[in-house]
């Protein structure tokens, strides 16, 4: 039983269906999440990283999406689930934050009300005692005054309350699997520190698993035992957070690492990675790179490289970089 | 005719190289706020509240500061957008908003402003290339010369006009259309830049390329640059100065290298606490703040960091004052407890 992860997606691929054309979004995403592992999403926009976490939870429309691979959670596949089983998955076993808070919370209800309404739907259980279990979650995400946070309308809270309030939402019916779509992107540094933290704690306290996904390779370092980079809805690179940060063997990665400005890069020229990325839905022979890449030889442009084990890094690259 | 250089000539340059290219006194600026039709009370937003600084020419004077502290509204005010209330806004020597001040054809000629969103501030139905030439010819240059001016102008900020000069906005990336913003900026040889989070909405990778081209410009031509931005790596980054605001105040004001160094106001130690890599390289003491700042429209008393700062006292009743810290008199902090003798009288 132990050795069946919590999460396995197995090349998944996903196209957008617009107009009776296909666009691929995600092209042959692998990976693992064990128990209480954490795992970070890290990619420039475009590159398919929110529409992983939207598609682990099947919350794209089936008209108009083409969706192939296997995701199982716990062993069972989610693709094939029915109506029953996907509301079990969806907020009870795996739940979300998402990035705008604002949008996330209907404007017409409390917010008190609105992590009750979750909690009842998902367990059969009296609205006093969801109503007890919604404070102490308030309680749990630090919002001072959650007695009268719990009557408040989400617009009546600050960001960083809102985001903290779409927090105890997400925990209401303990998830195994909390997605967290950028969740701090949108808040001030201060604040953004804040729910760094409150959400490292919390998967520490709840045994959770995290998939954290952003673009921000400092709230990356913050969180993650391990970081998957995403380039152009694929993995190109995924490792142990230390080791990547030491050793990255995609040339993409240690680009997006040599392009962060850090306070000791002052007074040199950053080595930007030149070019931009490709176009959502761009046709590309051979790997999505190669484009933008230094490192560049004629298989490069034929054939697209699959994720191979280099030392203990996943790397899909023809020309990984040697580290001595 | 492809070799001929067109180029607007700089205004000259008024009062000498010592004379700081933009004072700015004591600025206030509030937004009325519309209450209700029976309220009696009329209730404002206080975006500025007796913002001081100058800055010298061809110096780059960052500005960073949480959302909501007045750095944009400070951009605005400079670049004549919007009128201040109070204070006084010197741009070389004249006065801006004033009657007998600069007027804004001739303010507009000499500082031009790059925004965060790349592609608004794009007209949409006109080629980049048009887009940039039509400010020189509002300005009385002609089409011919205009054009050709475009030309130089993208491949100075390096774009190839051939390739991009007919595209419509919607047509480039992120980062192109910065670039287009950059060289439209460019085009009146202007003496000021005002860079309001011009990089925040680009992806690191070009975001790198941006701040590269930035500095490039810089060292070409000596271009004054305030570079607002949120993001404290990137305004260290590029600034030799560096404004730290909180709620429409200047709390911390110096060269850039010394406020990294060792930061003073308990908000800038503890806005340096939220970048997650610096803690390992200085050994600053870690501040992580409770709450959210407080709203504008009711500011606290005193110090307006009290509510949210761990080192409140009782002196932070009384409001700090700007001061300096050190002999040079170049490096200023408003906070009682930065100046222990302040506040005790």
């Amino acid at each position: 039983m132990k050795n069946i992860p919590l999460l396995k997606v197995h090349q998944l691929h996903l196209d957008f269906l617009k107009d009776q054309k296909l666009t691929r979004v995600l092209n042959g995403l692998s990976f693992e999440l064990h128990e209480k592992q954490s795992l970070v999403l890290l990619g420039e926009s475009g590159s398919g990283k929110s529409v992983t976490l939207r598609a682990l939870l099947r919350l794209y429309e089936e008209r108009s999406t083409a969706i192939s691979g296997e995701i199982l959670f716990e062993g069972k596949n989610v693709l094939e689930f029915n109506k029953k089983e996907l509301n079990d998955y969806r907020g009870k076993a795996v739940s979300m934050v998402f990035q705008e808070s604002g949008a996330a919370f209907d404007p017409v209800y409390t917010i008190g009300y609105q992590i009750v309404e979750m909690i009842r739907a998902h367990e059969s259980i009296s609205y006093q005692d969801a109503q007890k279990r919604a404070l102490d979650l308030l309680d749990m995400v630090k919002i001072p005054q959650a007695k009268q946070r719990f009557k408040a309308y989400p617009h009546e809270l600050s960001g960083g309350m809102r985001q903290r309030a779409m927090i105890a939402l997400a925990l209401a019916c303990h998830p195994k699997i909390l997605l967290a779509d950028e969740p701090t992107t949108a808040l001030d540094a201060t604040v953004q520190m804040q729910i760094l933290l409150l959400l490292k704690e919390l998967q520490k306290e709840l045994n959770m698993a995290l998939i954290f996904v952003t673009h921000d390779i400092g709230a990356a370092t913050e969180l993650a035992d391990q970081i998957a980079v995403m380039y152009a809805g694929k993995i190109v690179e995924k490792a142990q957070l230390n080791t990547i940060l030491a050793s990255p063997f995609h040339p993409y990665t240690e680009g997006l690492f040599n392009s962060v400005v850090t306070f000791e890069s002052k007074g040199k020229s950053l080595l930007a990675i030149p070019g931009s990325p490709p176009h959502v839905g761009e046709n590309i022979k051979g790997c999505s790179f190669a484009k933008r890449c230094s490192y560049l030889n004629k298989q490069c442009e034929l054939v697209a490289p699959d994720l191979l084990l280099i030392e203990q890094t996943q790397v899909a690259c023809w020309n990984p970089l040697v580290h001595d | 005719m492809m070799n001929n250089q067109v180029n607007i000539v700089q205004d000259p340059d008024l009062g000498g190289v010592n004379q700081p290219l933009l004072i700015i006194d004591k600025l206030y600026k509030r937004f009325p706020i519309k209450g209700s039709f029976f309220s009696k009370e009329k209730k404002y937003v206080h975006a500025l509240n007796g913002v001081s600084f100058e800055l010298k020419k061809g110096e780059t004077l960052g500005i960073v500061g949480e959302s909501g502290c007045g750095k944009s509204t400070l951009a605005k005010l400079i670049s004549g957008l919007l009128k201040h209330d109070a204070g006084n806004l010197i741009f070389d020597g004249q006065g801006v908003n004033e009657i007998r001040g600069i007027s804004l054809k001739n303010l507009k000629k000499n500082l031009q402003m790059v925004f965060q969103d790349s592609y608004s501030s794009l007209n949409p139905r006109l080629t980049i290339e048009e887009a940039i030439a039509f400010g020189p010819t509002m300005h009385g240059m002609s089409h011919e010369d205009a054009r050709q001016l475009a030309i130089q102008l993208l491949s100075r900020v390096g774009l190839d006009a051939n390739q991009f000069g007919n595209r419509y906005p919607s047509e480039l990336s992120g980062g192109q259309r910065q670039r287009v913003n950059i060289a439209r900026a460019l085009a009146f040889n202007p003496k000021m830049l005002i860079l309001d989070e011009s990089v925040a909405a680009l992806d690191k990778s070009v975001q790198a390329q941006i701040l590269n081209l930035l500095i490039e410009l810089k060292k070409e031509s000596k271009l004054t640059f305030l570079f607002i931005s949120h993001d404290l790596q990137v305004v260290n980054y590029i600034s030799d100065r560096l404004i730290v605001m909180y709620l429409g105040q200047i709390v911390e004001y110096g060269p850039s290298d010394k406020i990294f160094e060792k930061p003073r106001h308990p908000y800038t130690k503890a806005l340096f606490s939220s970048v997650p890599e610096y803690k390992k390289i200085n050994g600053v003491e870690k501040i992580i703040l409770s709450g959210d700042p407080p709203n504008p429209i009711h500011l606290p008393s005193g110090c307006k960091f009290r509510t949210r700062c761990p080192q409140a006292q009782e002196v932070c009743l009384k409001e700090p004052v700007l001061q300096a810290v050190n002999p040079h008199q170049d490096y200023w902090v408003a906070c009682h407890l930065a100046h222990p003798e302040q506040g005790k009288e």
